[in-house]
This record gives structure tokens, C-alpha cells and sequence, in this order.
């Protein structure tokens, strides 16, 4: 079906919408990381601690400059730090001037510890970094959301046919359980029972890295018996995170799977379908998919799109070095640029996510007016 | 005698879309809800507006009771003329909106004249359940008119309030202030709803097809209601109605309704006994007989076609496309295309917007 | 009359009732029952908690290397877990004590007279007992094959002002007869009454002789890395090994006080303006409910702290969230127009604002500042509230919408009743149900979000359930088999929030009707 002048205005309109909703997280992002002064007080820190380090090198035994050109050295050393870190112009002209360029991603990891979180040393491309830990997020957590959905896609339905059976109620009440306890403490509890206590899995999750480069190293060596140990490694060391994020995942996807297909088996048209002796078999098909096919597919699409975020308390107890990890390390350290990067790519990816969805609903359903 | 209640050459169009967007691109397309009507109802009448749904009646109602939002009321007016005391009041604080030293001009009211234009001018909805919030007792719906009003202490307003269920003989009033909406037939509910209406005393009570959505077997009671207080109270009534056969055992006069527009007005009796335009002579032939075999006979309606959308009305005449007796009189085709027909008074009191009676009368 | 006076309420008794119809309605469901109980549960432990807990105890879970701290034992597990068949030594407090004996001794071997132990006992014995004497003894019954941890000593020195404590001096000697009949003196030490302290085990003291007496060939050095496996153990394969030593154990405690003449001490005692509290631990491996943590911190109390921060927290965030997705929904969806679109645009940024990281960076940022305490939870709290209101919105505005154009709506315009009116008389009171729900759901939200927080590292230095955790995270390495640590807080934390979900679904299905049962 073309679409008609008007649907074109409205997703050019929506498209319009969130590129501005973008930009002003981004903005609202880079001044809050401006205006509080946090980066500030750690960038001084870090200033700091280098240019003792340095005064430190220069006043080591035989060194041949005078006091005087020492301290004019440190001068210059310490004035050079500052314009590296931004610190010489004021807040909004440090952290706005990032904004045009994270557009392009052209920025770049500032601090060696954001770096080191993920096995690689500076300089390192904002755009580099991302890409190096989204592979390791998506191993955890999207593996992870595509197993639930998997499982509560076809599941929740079924259950929801099932209406006050002993599986559905067990169902709604472990729903219930997940959504309560927080993911993060169950990766607690399960890194201190299968980690430490049971040795049945790694205590930290950190050496993954070495790992899934073995695995592609070997891969594109062609030495595929050391693929398969490397794999081997690479499972012992995801397991347990896949296993983690499934279990606390899959309940609230189970129970809004089955809440939409609730609301569709009551409706009267599928007791219609049912008055007419339709065999329930078609019903199901015909009646219910159909319908609950569009809410289903929209949350596991924005699922999908918001889980490359990584889950930045469950990777930082797991110690995974994914986006995060990347991310609160990111934070913490006072890397503006990388966070600023950061932000901008999961937002934009969940934002790109939201307006496909709303294309799509526009094409196929001729009600949505926005 | 002088009309209470004088309506002229009213416009109410919607906007179709109030998208951000439409406003963007400067593009807007109305709804003619109410595309110039005219009308004028005498004190102690009970006058009728009839047609099918869709063609503006309620609309009508709604904007008399201003209900329509002011950016909605493309043209026209609609002047009440109200108790001494009220012209007064509302004189002294907005001397703009009265006409002629008697009447008010009701779109140019604005706060508290308009508040006080609303005691004199109260209207009963058509949905008995949707017309009394659920979460409020009987005593709070009925009570609510006074308490915006500021009437009396409360044990003068519970008094009104039983009086006022008493004249909708929903009786004992204790009994029923206590009640629920849910607690309630539909029948009592909309005898809550006229009870509501009745406790400012208004001279004006709008009627939106009241009994539409009762059971047959209610709706009397709900009729005689009205009807005992017309002569009680000596209120006038505007019914909205689409049943042309209610309309007459209830209406001094009617108007039908075709598309916005007021296509005939007359009598309750003359227009059905003497029906002058083709859509009036369709609706009455759509009444089914009352004798019963006749019904099964196959009788003809003069009419149709479908109802045209109300943002593309068509040209010339309004109900041409629908129209039998267009076909039927080829020679006033010319006149229909080309010009819509305005009200004319006819025979004395008989208003008709049709070229055909008007040109054989010419 | 007075029937018809009865039919209007006073409205809080309408609430009231209404209140309880809900309730009885939530107790049918069994999710409902069991989210009321846990919440009862939380009320009472939160009124006990504000009623038992110090106003300072904030600060004193802060500064863990101080007392009350300091006396507990470390790592110790919950006390009850010995009635599981847990090996674990109890913690035995001894206060209010009266000395068995006191008198003026003046030449140091008279001490044999009131405490024959001292004589018979293995140590340096450089301080010598002679002054003006006090002698206390406590029998501790070490009753399971376990060690215990230590025997503490800690003084409370109460004194008229007359009296000059730095010049009076307490030599204090502390003794352990073990159920062997071995007697080690295990700590000496002596101050001025004016910089009085606690008094522990001190390996120095016996370590020497114990190596000679028992022939052990261990180092010193070793001795001292295991020493309370020595006080209350039997060394094996020369000291390699040791074999729990169960049975009665008796402190006995010498304090002698020198420093001005010892007939004036006793005089000051006699009278009473000078008066010397004495409280003996002898510290097990348990403690308590819930046990303590790695410095001693009795995470019973730490734990109980939580409940009423997770209440009040919960709700006062959950509360602002609501009502600002309320007001601001019903006013976006009944006024319509440029409000409506500036709302909108508005809830569409911060329905996408990625808030936690948001909240991490606010949170980095306060303790880079070193805010801590009540502001700097206020100010997470602030955040949270502003980029949460969005969902509520969403759904009120759609309400509204939706009863704006409903009869009744018309009716109270047509009677001429005011804006204000419809949205507070007839509007708002049909969303409260959703509401209410919504509420109930997002009480969690709040408490579950600063543990995560605090679990990242971000300290706002307030001993909550997310904290306790976080200290359990960020010793990791010794706190893996400390499930006391670990379990308590974050079970708490569970329940917490399961008991708001099941009410949460409860009120959703009572609110929803398609979803009721059949």
C-alpha cells in the first residue's frame, strides 16, 4: 500500500520529533555534566597527580635543569594538561563544543582507566571503544532477551488461554518475584554461589575478554580445535550472566505477553469468531496471533533496542567489561567525551527503534492518527 | 408575546483534525455541524427539532447551551431573553451582551454572566449512564446546580433537592438521595438527570433525545414527567428528538433537520399532515404504521442514497443528491443545482426550504 | 428531617470507608493477602526502628573503626544459627559488675591471697598489682567445639569534679584460667583514669612462655597471626595445628590503681566520687540477629535502619512522581492546545532520558562535592522524581481525554460548574483508581534504584539496604560465605518490592476488570 501524503508528513513529522528529543538529551546530558562541576573536580585531581608525577621525574638525582627552569617546565606542562583536558575554558564551552562532534563520533576516550576496563590502552576512539564492548553486552544481555523471547512469545499466549490454571498462576507469581528482586542481586548472589562458593564459575567475569579474541583469532587462523576450546572458555564465562539476565527477564516478558493476549481472547469478536464454530485452532491463529502480534513485537523490539545499553549495575557486579561496565566506568572516571558518546549512541539506537515501530504501526494500520 | 429564546443564522464548524501539523501546514477542513439555522420558541412551547443522526440537532442543543467552544461558532447567534433580575445582573457587568434591552446575547456572556445565563437555560442528556458521574450519589448529582450556584444553606438545598425528586416522583427522597447511579434504572436515572435540571428552575429545559436509549416500556414514565412539568412549571421545552412520531405527541411545533440546516417548520400537525419538503414526507413515511398488518406490507421511502459527509456538502441544494422529488420535477433541476433554497414561510407559521413548493407557489 | 440531614458525610469517613472496601476486596486475592502482610511487617519493624535507633546512627554506621563497633566481633555469624547444629561460640556480655574483691595491697605477693590465678599464671607480668586492688572474675561456658574471638575489656570512668584522674593510674591484668587448668595472662596495659580505653587480648603478653610451656615449633610471628586459636585452643604437631578447646573458661580481671596514695582511692571509692564501670566480652563467632559485618557493625541494626528509609523514600518519591503525571496529565488532556503540546513534548524527552545513568553521573558528582547524608539522597531523589512522571502522564492525559467528553462532564459545564470543579469533583476522582495502582507499583522503584546506586559505589553515606549491600560487594573476597551479609538486605529488599507488585497486581485487576477472574 503507497503511503498517502498525510502518513508521509506524519512520520517525516515523528522523525522530526525524536531527532529533536535526541538533541536535547544530549544537550541536557552535557550540561548537567558541565554545570554540576564534576568533571572538573576529577579532571583537577588527575591533573594534578600528573604534574607531580612530572615535577617527581624532573627533581630525580642528576637532573640537569635549575630549580628555575624545573618549575618553568611544570608550568608549561601543567598549563598543556589543562587545555588537553578542556579545563582552560569554561564549562559550557568544554562540554558543548563536544555535542557537534559526538554527532560524528568523533571523540575520544580521555582517561586510561575507561580504556583499560576494556582490555585496550589510549589513544581510543569514542566510536572504537563502543564497538569493542557491544559485541560483549550483546552477548550477555541480548542473548539473553532473545532466549526470553523465545520462550514468552509463544508461551504467553498459551497461558493466557490457560486462565487460572496452576501454570498460570506459578507464572504470574515468579512475574512477580523477578520483577521485585533486582537483577543485580541475583548476579550478586549467583557470583557468590557459583563464583566463590561452588567454584563452579568464574568469580569475575573480567578475563572474557582474552577469551572471545581468542576464539575470533583462531577463527580467522582457521585452527578450529582451538576455536572450540576458546569457545569452550568463552561459555564458562557466559553462562552464568546469560543464565542471570534470562531468569530475571523472562517473568515480566511471560506476564505482559500474556496480558496482551487477555485482552484480545475477551474481546467480542473472537467470541464471535468462537459463536460462529470456528475450530479453536483457527481462532488462535486467525484471531488472537494476528492481533496480539503487534503490542508483542513492539515491546521486544524496544527490549532488543534498549538492551545494547547494557545493564550498568548487573555488568559492573559481574565485573563484564561490556557497554556498562564502559559506562560507569565512564562516569565515574569523568570522561565527559565517552559518556557524552555513549549516551548519544543508546538513545539514538532506542529512539531508531521507536520510529520504525511508529512507521510501521502508520503503514499498517490506517486508524493511527498522531 | 415576545420569543424567550431567538436563534439566528448559527454556525457551529469543527475543525477536522487539530493535529500540530494541520496548524503547521495551514491546512484546516470543517465539520458543518450547524450551517445556519434559524429558529425562534415562545415562552411555554415545546418545540421540536427532528432528523436522523448526524444532521445537527444535538449540535444545535449543545451550542444553545453553550457547550460549543467559542472558536467553534463560525457565525450567527442566539438570543435569551431572561428573568428581570438576570438581564440585570448580567447587565451591570456586561452591558455588551444584551440586545435590544431584553434579550442576551449568549456568546457574548463570559464568566459570571454566563454563569448566571446557565440557572435560566438547563439541558437533559441523552445517555442516562453516561450523564451522571458514577462516583456521585443522587443527593450529590441533584444538589451539585445549587452549590455551584451558591443557593442557600445546606438545609435549604436539601430541601430543593427533595423537592426536585419529588417532581420526578422519586419517591421517598430520603431513600433516593442515599442512592448510586449503579443503584438506579435507566429510567430513574434520567429522572435523576431532569431532577438536576430542575433545581435552579430554568425557564429554558434543553431535551437531547431523553428517552432514546430507554426500554419502550419506560419511556412514559419519563414522557409524563416532562409533560406535568410543562404545565407545573410553565418551562419551555426544546426536544431533541429523531423519531418524528414522538415528536408530535410531545411538540407544539417542529423543525426537521436535514445536514445543519432546518428544512421545514410548521404545527406538529400541519407538517404531518401537510408535509411541504421531500425529507419531512420521507421521515414520516418511515414511521411504521399502526396497524399491524399493514407493517408488513412493502411501503416505499421517498428518499435515497446515503447522508453525505458534513465536510463536503454539496452544492445548490443540500439534499439534492438524495432527493425523490428532484428527479421527479425536472424543471426546477436547473434552480437546485445552482442556488440552496432559504426558509420561506409559506402558508402562515409553515416555513419550507424547497424550490419545488416555493417555485409552484410563485 | 433528620433522614435527609444523613445523606451528606463527612468526607474523611467516606475515605475511610472506601479504604476499607478496598482492603476487604484485596484480601480475597491471595497475591493481595500476601503483599499486605509483608507490609505490616514493614511498618511495625519501621515504627521499632525509629523507636530503638539512635538520631546520630547515620553517622555512626559511617564511622565503622569507632565504638559501638569496635566491641562487636567481626564476621560473626546470626546467633540463632546454633540451634541449627552450627559449631558457633556465643558472644557473652558482662556488665554492671561488682569486683569479687577490693583492698589495699601493698606488697605485690599478697596478690595471691584474693587471686591465686595471677600466681599461677604464664605471661610477662611486668606490671605488677600492688596499690589500692579491685579483682573481678565472669565464667564464660565456651559450649560448642569453635574458638571464640577475643575477650575485650572497656571502662567507663565516672569521677566528681574534685577529682584529678590524671594522676591516678589503673594497672589493669587481665587472666584466662582455660577448662585444662592452664592460666595465661593474656593483656596488660596500664593509663591514666583520664585516658581510659578498652583493654583486648594481647598475644605479646603470653606468646613467649605459651611456645616454651607447650614446646611448640612455631615462630612468634606465627603465634601472633593465629593467637586467639592459641588462647582458646590445643596446639598439635608443635603448634602447626590446634584442636578447639570447649569448655568453662574463667576471666578474672586485676585492676590496680596507683599513682597517689591508695587509702585516698579507697576512700573516694567508699563514698562514691570516684566510680569505675566495668563491662567483660568475651566476642564468639556469632552475634546477635543478624551477625555482623567485617568491622564488627551489627548489620541487625543496619538492616533495621533500612525499613523505614525504604518506606518513607518509596513513597514520598512514588507520591511526587503520581501527582506530577497527574496534574500535569489531566491538565494536558482536558485544556488541550498549546499546553497539551508543550506537555507532550516535554513527557517525550523524559520518557527517553536514559535516567540511570543520569542518576549515576548526579550521583558521581554529589560525592565528588562530598555531600553526603540526607541532602545528597534528597537530591537523587529529585532526579528520579523529575524523569518519572512521564508513563503517568501518558495515561492520565488519555483518561482525561477521554472523560472530558463524557455526558456527565457536559452536564456540570451545562449547570455552569467551573474548571476547577470538573477536574477535582468529576475528573480526577475516576483516575484515582488507576492512580492508586500506579502508586502502588512505583513505591519500590525509588529504594531499588539507590541500592543500585550504592552497589555502583556511589556513597550518599546513609546505612540503607542498597549500602549494606554495597559494602558486601566491595569486599567481595571475604564476604562470599557471609551469606548474613549478603541474603538479609537484599531478601529485604526483595520482599519489599514483591509486597508492593503483588498489591500492585491485585489493585490492577480489581481496577481492570477484563482481567478479574471468571
Amino acid at each position: 500500500m503507497p503511503l498517502d501524503r498525510r502518513s508521509l508528513r506524519v512520520i517525516a513529522f515523528r522523525g522530526l520529533t525524536l531527532t529533536i528529543i535526541l538533541f536535547i538529551i544530549l544537550v541536557l546530558t552535557a550540561v548537567i555534566m558541565g554545570a554540576t562541576g564534576y568533571d572538573t573536580v576529577i579532571l583537577n585531581a588527575v591533573i594534578h597527580e600528573q604534574v607531580r608525577a612530572f615535577r617527581e621525574e624532573l627533581s630525580k638525582p642528576g637532573s640537569p635543569y635549575t630549580p628555575e627552569e624545573r618549575e618553568k617546565m611544570v608550568r608549561e606542562y601543567r598549563e598543556q594538561l589543562l587545555s588537553v583536558y578542556g579545563l582552560d575554558k569554561p564549562w559550557y564551552l568544554r562540554t558543548m563544543s563536544l555535542i557537534p562532534k559526538v554527532l560524528v563520533l568523533d571523540l575520544h576516550v580521555t582517561h586510561d582507566e575507561v580504556a583499560g576496563v576494556l582490555g585496550l590502552r589510549r589513544p581510543l576512539g569514542a566510536g572504537d571503544a563502543i564497538a569493542v564492548a557491544l559485541p560483549r553486552t550483546i552477548l550477555m544481555i541480548t542473548l539473553a532477551y532473545v532466549l526470553s523471547a523465545i520462550i514468552a512469545v509463544p508461551l504467553g499466549p498459551y497461558i493466557a488461554y490457560k486462565r487460572g490454571s496452576v501454570l498460570d498462576k506459578s507464572v504470574i507469581t515468579y512475574a512477580a518475584i523477578t520483577n521485585a528482586f533486582p537483577v543485580w542481586w541475583i548476579a550478586m548472589l549467583s557470583v557468590f554461589l557459583f563464583g566463590f562458593y561452588l567454584g563452579i564459575a568464574p568469580s569475575s567475569y573480567r578475563p572474557i575478554v582474552a577469551h572471545i579474541s581468542r576464539f575470533s583469532d583462531s577463527l580467522l587462523s582457521l585452527n578450529f580445535s582451538g576455536a572450540l576450546t576458546a569457545l569452550r572458555d568463552v561459555l564458562y564465562f557466559s553462562y552464568i550472566p546469560i543464565l542471570v539476565v534470562t531468569f530475571a527477564v523472562l517473568g515480566g516478558w511471560l506476564y505482559s505477553a500474556r496480558a496482551v493476549a487477555i485482552r484480545v481472547v475477551s474481546e467480542d469478536y473472537v467470541m464471535a469468531a468462537r459463536a460462529k464454530g470456528l475450530s479453536e485452532g483457527t481462532v488462535v491463529r486467525k484471531y488472537i496471533i494476528r492481533v496480539i502480534a503487534g503490542p508483542i513485537l513492539t515491546f521486544v523490539i524496544l527490549g532488543l533496542a534498549g538492551s545494547i545499553g547494557g545493564f550498568i549495575i548487573t555488568e559492573t557486579v559481574f565485573d563484564w567489561p561490556g557497554m556498562g561496565l564502559l559506562y560507569y566506568v565512564s562516569i565515574s572516571a569523568g570522561d565527559s567525551p565517552m559518556v557524552l558518546a555513549l549516551v548519544y549512541v543508546t538513545t539514538l539506537v532506542y529512539l531508531v527503534a521507536r520510529f520504525i515501530l511508529e512507521v510501521l504501526y502508520v503503514i499498517l494500520d490506517p486508524r493511527v492518527k498522531l | 408575546m415576545k420569543p424567550l429564546l431567538k436563534v439566528e443564522d448559527l454556525k457551529v464548524w469543527f475543525p477536522l483534525r487539530k493535529g500540530f501539523i494541520d496548524v503547521l501546514f495551514g491546512k484546516m477542513e470543517y465539520v458543518r455541524a450547524v450551517d445556519g439555522v434559524s429558529f425562534s420558541m415562545g415562552e411555554r412551547e415545546t418545540f421540536c427539532l427532528v432528523g436522523e443522526s448526524g444532521c445537527g440537532k444535538t449540535t444545535t442543543a449543545r451550542a444553545v447551551m453553550m457547550l460549543v467552544d467559542r472558536s467553534d461558532i463560525k457565525g450567527g447567534r442566539a438570543l435569551f431573553r431572561p428573568h428581570e433580575e438576570v438581564l440585570s445582573e448580567a447587565a451591570k457587568i456586561q452591558p455588551d451582551a444584551v440586545v435590544d434591552g431584553e434579550y442576551i446575547d449568549l456568546y457574548k456572556t463570559r464568566g459570571y454572566s454566563n454563569k448566571i445565563v446557565r440557572r435560566e437555560i438547563q439541558m437533559i442528556f441523552q445517555d442516562p449512564f453516561g450523564s451522571i458521574n458514577p462516583r456521585m450519589s443522587v443527593y450529590d448529582v441533584v444538589e451539585e446546580p445549587l452549590i455551584v450556584h451558591g443557593i442557600g444553606p445546606r438545609e435549604e438545598r436539601i430541601e430543593i433537592v427533595a423537592k426536585a425528586l419529588e417532581a420526578v416522583k422519586l419517591v421517598p427522597p430520603e431513600e433516593f438521595m442515599v442512592r448510586y447511579p449503579h443503584q438506579l434504572s435507566g429510567g430513574q436515572r434520567q429522572r435523576v438527570s431532569i431532577a438536576r435540571a430542575l433545581t435552579l428552575n430554568p425557564r429554558l429545559l434543553l431535551a437531547d433525545e431523553p428517552v432514546s436509549m430507554l426500554d419502550v416500556s419506560i419511556r412514559a414514565e419519563v414522557l409524563n414527567v416532562l409533560e406535568e412539568l410543562k404545565k407545573t412549571r410553565g418551562m419551555s421545552i426544546m426536544f431533541i428528538t429523531h423519531d418524528i412520531a414522538l415528536a408530535r405527541y410531545i411538540c407544539d411545533r417542529i423543525a426537521v433537520m436535514y445536514l445543519g440546516k432546518i428544512v421545514e417548520m410548521a404545527d406538529a400537525d400541519t407538517i404531518i399532515e401537510k408535509p411541504l419538503h421531500p425529507y419531512t414526507r420521507a421521515l414520516i413515511n418511515a414511521v411504521p404504521d399502526v396497524v399491524p398488518e399493514n407493517r408488513l406490507r412493502f411501503r416505499e421511502v421517498p428518499i435515497k442514497g446515503e447522508v453525505p459527509s458534513a465536510v463536503r456538502i454539496p452544492t445548490g441544494c443540500r439534499f439534492r443528491p438524495r432527493c425523490v422529488a428532484y428527479d421527479l420535477n425536472p424543471w426546477v433541476q436547473e434552480h437546485c443545482a445552482r442556488e440552496e433554497p432559504g426558509l420561506v414561510e409559506l402558508e402562515k407559521g409553515h416555513y419550507v426550504a424547497c424550490w419545488v413548493p416555493i417555485k409552484k407557489r410563485s | 428531617m433528620s433522614s435527609r440531614r444523613a445523606v451528606k458525610e463527612n468526607p474523611l469517613i467516606v475515605i475511610l470507608r472506601s479504604a476499607r472496601g478496598l482492603l476487604r476486596e484485596i484480601i480475597t486475592y491471595n497475591m493481595g493477602r500476601v503483599g499486605l502482610v509483608i507490609l505490616a511487617f514493614m511498618i511495625v519493624m519501621s515504627i521499632y526502628s525509629l523507636t530503638t535507633l539512635p538520631g546520630d546512627f547515620p553517622s555512626k554506621w559511617r564511622y565503622a573503626t569507632e565504638p559501638p563497633w569496635i566491641y562487636n566481633p567481626k564476621m560473626a555469624k546470626p546467633e540463632w544459627v546454633r540451634y541449627l547444629g552450627i559449631d558457633v561460640s556465643k558472644t557473652s556480655i558482662y556488665s554492671n559488675l561488682r569486683p569479687q574483691d577490693s583492698r589495699i595491697i601493698l606488697i605485690p605477693e599478697d596478690i595471691g591471697r584474693i587471686a591465686p590465678e595471677y600466681v599461677k599464671a604464664m605471661g610477662i607480668k611486668k606490671l605488677l598489682p600492688f596499690g589500692y586492688v579491685e579483682v573481678y572474675r565472669v565464667n564464660y561456658n565456651l559450649d560448642v567445639n569453635d574458638y571464640a574471638q577475643d575477650v575485650l575489656v572497656i571502662f567507663e570512668v565516672k569521677a566528681s569534679e574534685n577529682v584529678n584522674l590524671s594522676r591516678i593510674k589503673m594497672n589493669v591484668l587481665m587472666l584466662l584460667t582455660r577448662p585444662d587448668g592452664l592460666v595465661l595472662e593474656v593483656g596488660e596495659e596500664s593509663f591514666p583514669l583520664d585516658k581510659i580505653r578498652l583493654v583486648k587480648i594481647d598475644h605479646g603478653a603470653f606468646s613467649l612462655q605459651y611456645i616454651d610451656y607447650f614446646n611448640l615449633t612455631i615462630t612468634l610471628e606465627e603465634m601472633k597471626s593465629a593467637y586467639y586459636i592459641a588462647v582458646f585452643g590445643e596446639p598439635r604437631a608443635g603448634g602447626r595445628e590446634f584442636a578447639r578447646l570447649p569448655g568453662e573458661y574463667q576471666v578474672t580481671l586485676i585492676l590496680a590503681y596507683t599513682g597517689i596514695d591508695p587509702r585516698e582511692i579507697a576512700k573516694m571509692f567508699g563514698e562514691g566520687s570516684l566510680r569505675v564501670n566495668v563491662e567483660i566480652r568475651v566476642l564468639g563467632n556469632s552475634y546477635g540477629l543478624l551477625g555482623t559485618d567485617n568491622v564488627g557493625r551489627d548489620l541487625f541494626q543496619g538492616v533495621l535502619f533500612g525499613f523505614p528509609v525504604a518506606l518513607a523514600i518509596g513513597f514520598l518519591v512514588a507520591l511526587a512522581t503520581v501527582m506530577i503525571g497527574l496534574v500535569l496529565g489531566v491538565i494536558s488532556g482536558y485544556f488541550g492546545g498549546r499546553v497539551d503540546e508543550v506537555i507532550q513534548r516535554l513527557v517525550d524527552v523524559i520518557v527517553n532520558v536514559p535516567l540511570l545513568p543520569l542518576l549515576i553521573l548526579v550521583g558521581v558528582a554529589i560525592q565528588t562535592r562530598g555531600w553526603a547524608g540526607w541532602p545528597a539522597m534528597a537530591i537523587l531523589m529529585f532526579i528520579i522524581v523529575v524523569f518519572s512522571w512521564g508513563g503517568v502522564a501518558i495515561v492520565t492525559r488519555s483518561m482525561a481525554l477521554s472523560i472530558k467528553s463524557e455526558q456527565y462532564v457536559e452536564a456540570a459545564k451545562a449547570i455552569g460548574a467551573s474548571t476547577s470543579r470538573i477536574v477535582f469533583r468529576h475528573i480526577i476522582p475516576q483516575l484515582i483508581p488507576y492512580t492508586m495502582a500506579v502508586l502502588v507499583f512505583s513505591v519500590p522503584g525509588a529504594i531499588i534504584a539507590e541500592a543500585g546506586l550504592s552497589v555502583l559505589g556511589i556513597d550518599h553515606g546513609l546505612p540503607t539496604w542498597g549500602r549494606i549491600l554495597a559494602d558486601a560487594q566491595a569486599n567481595r573476597g571475604i564476604a562470599y560465605n557471609m551469606w548474613w551479609w549478603i541474603l538479609p538486605p537484599g531478601l529485604l529488599l526483595g520482599f519489599f518490592s514483591f509486597a508492593f507488585v503483588a498489591l500492585g497486581f491485585t489493585l490492577e485487576t480489581i481496577v481492570e476488570p477484563r482481567l478479574r477472574r471468571r
